[in-house]
């Protein structure tokens, strides 16, 4: 007999009825030893709760997400579900209730009950549950099966659908190389999967299309002649490479298959001129017909406009300061190339460690020192600077000699069991998924999470190794970080890149960050952020305006102003005409300070030369200070800080 | 930047159009006005209308629901006195005028303080010895003050902190999230309370108290089990000659607290950047103080805000002409409300604005028999007691002058027409006639029943009565 498919359910607290009453139908297949269900309630009392989650995860197979409005809204549930695809467990939404999953992640995956008709609107309910567990039956059968291979294609077909799914994961979370690698599986696996075929030319076609994206298109088209998309896709590739003949075969094909190809060009192009500038190309007339969409007037009424994965609705002014803002500059992608995504451990409870357990392993053999590396989880980096954890990360990397090391081989023996239930091409100590080239890590490097509630890119030059989901922006530009940690930059991330999560957080992605325009500037206005990030950097480094403690509350309003500084002068730089009618002036009040850089400030204590100067800007009659404190006064500011009526 | 003028039609108290002329150099006012008689509206009328692009209620919510017509407030504003006149109207029709960066600056650095908000110390030591501020600052004395830290008014973070949601106990990221919101709150007023109390203790030192004040704040915290946000105290203390007073409560006594208040408001004001229009506007907010601190009130405006226009009512005759004695036509206007009171609403008269008959007229044409009464029986009113002033007739003597009325002012005349005879014998009867149909608060119930024709003669008896060369010199 084989072994019970261990099954975890995500769910949220509000839907506790819903999943007792899943329990309950899916008594009989764990009588059966078919299944068994793994409850929150073994936590042992006192154990860390979450940790307890996540590092039994690694043991199950499969997991059950209760889909309903307050599980897609809620952080833990899909904490659990980014945890679950790490550790390769299979999942199955479950949609209790009419909500909207289809814009969630969970959409990449088979749902339950039958063509995703919710629980609730089965009558009675029962049968809605009948039908999941039906379901649920077959397919823990076949996993079974699968696990001791009756047919090696099968077991093939199902790599194949999990590395697919892997990719579409990667995909959302901005992981581009990772998910062509996924998606590369999944082709190896299944040669004739059209759709992997497709999607891997989608990520080839992120940054910029290329003729491997206009290969997987072709290669998608030849295995589903119908494949609309396919077709659509690779026409706009043709158009951007300036093969007009081409383009307006593939677009008109996939305009008789029945797709709606002006609306599907608008979804990415507010105009056909935007993409001709962004090409720096001309599109030709008849073609600019076939995608032109809207009369040039009707602008001038609030539109919904649709970006790429989700809808966003913006109004015309809106769009029209989103225009500003991207015709100041130039995307942050062509002044920093080259990223690095964190380190997927696959098993966190194996390879991050805490300070007492890596003193140990090197006691136990100095080697072990070469590949423990300091940690940053993503709630370790805040705006400005990381705020470590203190935890230490095994570096395991691909090909490792783990001969080399044996406290560490001892220490991660103890998890092999469960390392071995990885699925990729990895050894069992080998961390899951890591840069090649982790030099990145080490060299100093602006961070940023994948979530957080505004910009929060931190520097980094203690060489941090950065866990996902967390990104690396190889830059060490403090002018550049100065631009993005504003309410400016906050708020055209928020408003360009739909957001998945219904709270107050925004979402980061190296795609999405690359897109945000860095505007042009001389050295001497790149010079005046540098020295304001360094006051700030070396500010923040301070107990005074890190801690806690409510005392010194000027100096913590002292990082604030700078802060604020930055605000308005990156506002001056996308915004110059806006800001100067209404008599806002930000550099040339600055320039005349001739502010002092951080090392021409004598002295070890730089702090009290830096007050002095937040003191003298901060005097009321300051024009920087009136000038930021009246700022919300004009009407673009209004629309971005959302204090317009 | 100064306000020249005010105009108001049918805004809350206020029943027809008004007109308030503060001149060309935009002066400072002044308001006597008995309760009820719309000197709180014209305060609200310049907070609402500085406010109108921020807040949310629109001005339909302020109109005046007993006259059917739309109304407006329409300020004329001036660079200098010898710029342009500007005129910005706030109505239902017109929403967007107010919403320009001059109004909006205006807003942002505005004091308009009024005595609701200083009614609030008297509640402040029900339970300890401690005179915890918090609320009365964060939520009224503050609320428009920003924080330094986030550049939000205090008041609006405090409100949000307090709706948002409450996250579950094992929520890391979202309780992480709630605590830098707190951390940000907390640092922001902890610096605000700090920049404030040794400019407070200055003002307050005006008034004759020699004390530094002591704001003691250490933080909201959140409760993670009892999902509360705990910890709302901000504590004052008082040291007189550099030690703390023992029993400090017996000394912070109601009179006090309004001067504390007061002190610390026009610390925050102060401290902030100023806009272009400088607008500070005090409803009543002195009835707290003795008079022997309310003098000090007028050399600390005088000494700490120069620039500002300044706005102040009150229901104190003797204060009103206190203040009048004080400060200088130059700069200051005066102005006096009463109310006239029908069976259904109450009309403010503005007693600046003679033009009572016009008033009249127009009402009439609007078909508005109440409201015309009411500023035919004004003029009638006015226009008798002028007659008694310019020709010095005694009139009967009573010990509260304010219980004079029509009543005696006539009898007077109609003495000294008998002497004299400077009116006509059919005016006398005529105004006779309309006294007791139409020039009597007691008639105005049934003024709808009185013929249209009537109350025209009656205006035209009353505008002879008011030409009378022979009446008045």
């Amino acid at each position: 007999m084989s072994k019970p498919v261990k099954i975890f359910i995500t769910y949220s607290h509000k839907d506790t009825a819903a999943k007792d009453k899943l329990i309950a139908h899916l008594a009989a297949l764990e009588r059966e030893g078919l299944i068994s269900l793994w409850h929150d309630t073994e936590i042992a009392a006192g154990d860390k709760w979450r940790d307890a989650i996540f590092s039994s995860l690694a043991k199950l197979n499969l997991l059950l997400y209760l889909t309903s409005a307050a599980s897609l809204a809620s952080e833990n549930c899909n904490e659990e579900l980014a945890a679950a695809l790490n550790a390769n467990m299979r999942v199955i939404p479950i949609i209790i209730e009419e909500c909207d999953w289809l814009r969630h992640p969970l959409s990449d995956f088979p749902v339950l009950p039958d063509k995703g008709k919710p629980i609730r609107a089965w009558k009675p309910e029962s049968r809605g549950w009948k039908n999941v567990v039906e379901r649920i039956q077959s397919t823990v059968t076949a996993m079974q099966s699968q696990a001791n291979p009756p047919s090696e294609m099968s077991e093939k077909e199902l790599h194949a659908e999990l590395a697919f799914q892997r990719g579409n994961v990667l995909m959302t979370f901005g992981q581009l190389d990772k998910a062509v690698e996924a998606y590369s599986d999944a082709i190896h696996l299944k040669p004739w999967y059209a759709e992997a075929y497709y999607n891997r030319g989608m990520a080839h076609a992120k940054t910029a299309i290329s003729p491997r994206a206009i290969e997987d298109w072709t290669m998608a088209i030849k295995l589903k002649p119908e494949f609309a998309h396919a077709f659509y896709n690779r026409g706009e590739g043709w158009l951007s490479l300036r093969e007009w003949d081409k383009a307006r075969a593939d677009l008109t094909a996939a305009k008789n298959l029945g797709m709606d190809i002006t609306a599907a060009f608008h979804n990415t192009y507010r105009s056909v001129s935007m993409f001709e500038n962004r090409n720096g190309l001309k599109v030709p007339e008849d073609i600019v017909a076939m995608l032109r969409q809207y009369p040039v007037n009707s602008l001038t009424t609030t539109q919904k406009i649709l970006t790429p994965d989700g809808e966003l609705r913006n109004t015309h002014a809106v769009l029209q300061l989103l225009e500003k803002f991207r015709c100041a500059g130039k995307p942050l992608g062509e002044y920093v190339q080259g990223r690095s995504s964190g380190i997927i451990t696959g098993l966190n409870k194996a390879f991050i460690i805490d300070p007492a357990t890596r003193d140990a392993l090197i006691a136990a053999h100095p080697s072990s020192a070469d590949i423990l590396k300091p940690f940053l989880g993503m709630r370790d980096i805040k705006r400005w600077r990381v705020k470590p954890s203190n935890r230490w990360l095994i570096f395991t990397h691909r090909g490792i000699e783990l001969n080399a090391y044996p406290a560490i081989k001892k220490h991660l023996e103890e998890y092999k069991d469960v390392l071995q239930e990885r699925i990729g091409r990895r050894e069992w100590y080998e961390l899951l998924e890591s840069a090649r080239d982790p030099v990145r890590f080490e060299r100093p490097k602006c961070v940023y999470p994948y979530m957080a509630s505004e910009t929060a890119f931190a520097f980094d030059d203690e060489g941090y190794y950065v866990g996902s989901p967390s990104f690396v922006l190889p830059t060490q530009d403090l002018w550049i970080l100065g631009v993005l940690n504003t309410r400016a930059v906050s708020w055209f991330h928020a408003r360009t890149t739909p957001q998945k999560r219904k709270d107050s957080f925004l979402t980061f992605s190296p795609r999405s960050v690359a897109q945000i325009p860095i505007p042009d500037m001389d050295s001497a206005q790149r010079s005046l952020l540098h020295k304001l990030v360094e006051y700030i950097l070396y500010l923040k480094k301070l107990p005074t305006t890190d801690g806690s403690e409510l005392t010194n509350a000027r100096d913590y309003v002292m990082v604030a102003y700078f802060g604020h500084i930055l605000d308005g002068l990156v506002y001056e730089l996308y915004l110059p005409d806006e800001l100067h009618q209404g008599d806002k002036y930000f550099f040339q009040p600055l320039f005349d300070e001739c502010l002092p850089q951080l090392e021409e400030i004598p002295g070890d204590d730089k702090v009290p030369a830096i007050r002095e100067i937040f003191e003298h800007l901060f005097d009321k009659h300051h024009p920087v200070r009136k000038n930021h404190f009246f700022l919300d006064t004009l009407k673009p500011i209004r629309i971005i800080e959302s204090k317009q009526r | 930047m100064r306000i020249t003028g005010i105009e108001l039609k049918n805004f809350r108290a206020f029943y027809g159009t008004y007109q308030i002329d503060l001149h060309k150099a935009g002066k400072n006012l002044l308001v006597y006005g008995e309760n009820g008689s719309g000197k709180s509206s014209l305060y609200l009328a310049l907070k609402l209308f500085l406010e109108s692009s921020e807040e949310r209620s629109p001005f339909e919510r302020h109109r005046n629901i007993f006259n059917a017509d739309d109304g407006y407030i329409k300020l004329h504003l001036r660079e200098d006195p010898k710029a342009n006149e500007a005129i910005y109207e706030w109505s239902q029709t017109v929403r967007n005028e107010t919403d320009n960066p001059l109004i909006l600056a205006a807003s942002k650095s505005k004091g308009c303080l009024d005595y609701k908000v200083l009614l609030e110390t008297h509640f402040l030591h029900s339970k300890s010895d401690n005179v915890n501020l918090f609320k009365l600052l964060v939520e009224s004395l503050l609320a428009n003050t920003i924080n330094q830290v986030t550049a939000q008014a205090l008041g609006g973070e405090w409100m949000a902190l307090q709706s948002a949601p409450r996250p579950r106990r094992n929520a890391a990221a979202r309780i992480a999230e709630l605590d830098e919101q707190i951390e940000r709150f907390n640092r922001g007023l902890t610096n605000k309370v700090e920049e404030l109390q040794t400019l407070a203790s200055e003002i307050l030192r005006k008034f004759g108290y020699d004390v530094t004040l002591n704001l003691t704040f250490e933080g909201i915290t959140y409760n993670r089990e009892a999902k509360t946000l705990d910890n709302q105290q901000l504590l004052l203390t008082v040291e007189f000659l550099d030690r703390e007073i023992p029993a400090h409560h017996l000394f912070l006594n109601e009179a006090k607290l309004s001067a504390i208040s007061l002190a610390i408001y026009f610390a925050a004001i102060l401290l902030q950047p100023e806009s272009d229009l400088k607008v500070l506007a005090l409803d009543d907010v002195l009835i707290g103080l003795d008079m022997s601190n309310r003098l000090p009130v007028l050399d600390i405006l005088a000494a700490y805000f120069p620039n500002h226009q300044i706005f102040l009512t009150t229901y104190d005759k003797v204060w009103y002409e206190v203040v009048k004695q004080r400060t200088s036509e130059k700069d200051w206007k005066y102005a006096e409300f009463y109310f006239s009171k029908t069976d259904e609403y109450e009309i403010p008269i503005y007693v600046a604005d003679k033009a009572y008959l016009d008033k009249a007229r127009e009402f009439l044409t609007l078909n508005d028999y109440k409201a015309c009464a009411i500023y035919l029986r004004t003029a009638f009113e006015e226009a008798i007691k002028r007659c008694c002033d310019k020709k010095r007739i005694p009139v009967r003597y009573r010990s509260e002058p304010n219980k004079l009325d029509s009543q005696d002012f006539w009898d007077a005349i109609k003495v000294e027409n008998q002497k004299s005879a400077f009116l006509t014998q059919s005016l006398i009867s005529e105004i006779e006639l309309y006294r007791s149909r139409i020039l009597n608060p007691l008639s105005h119930a049934t003024i709808a029943n009185v013929p249209r024709k009537e109350i025209e003669d009656a205006i035209e008896a009353v505008g002879q009565l008011g030409q009378l060369k022979t009446a008045f010199g």
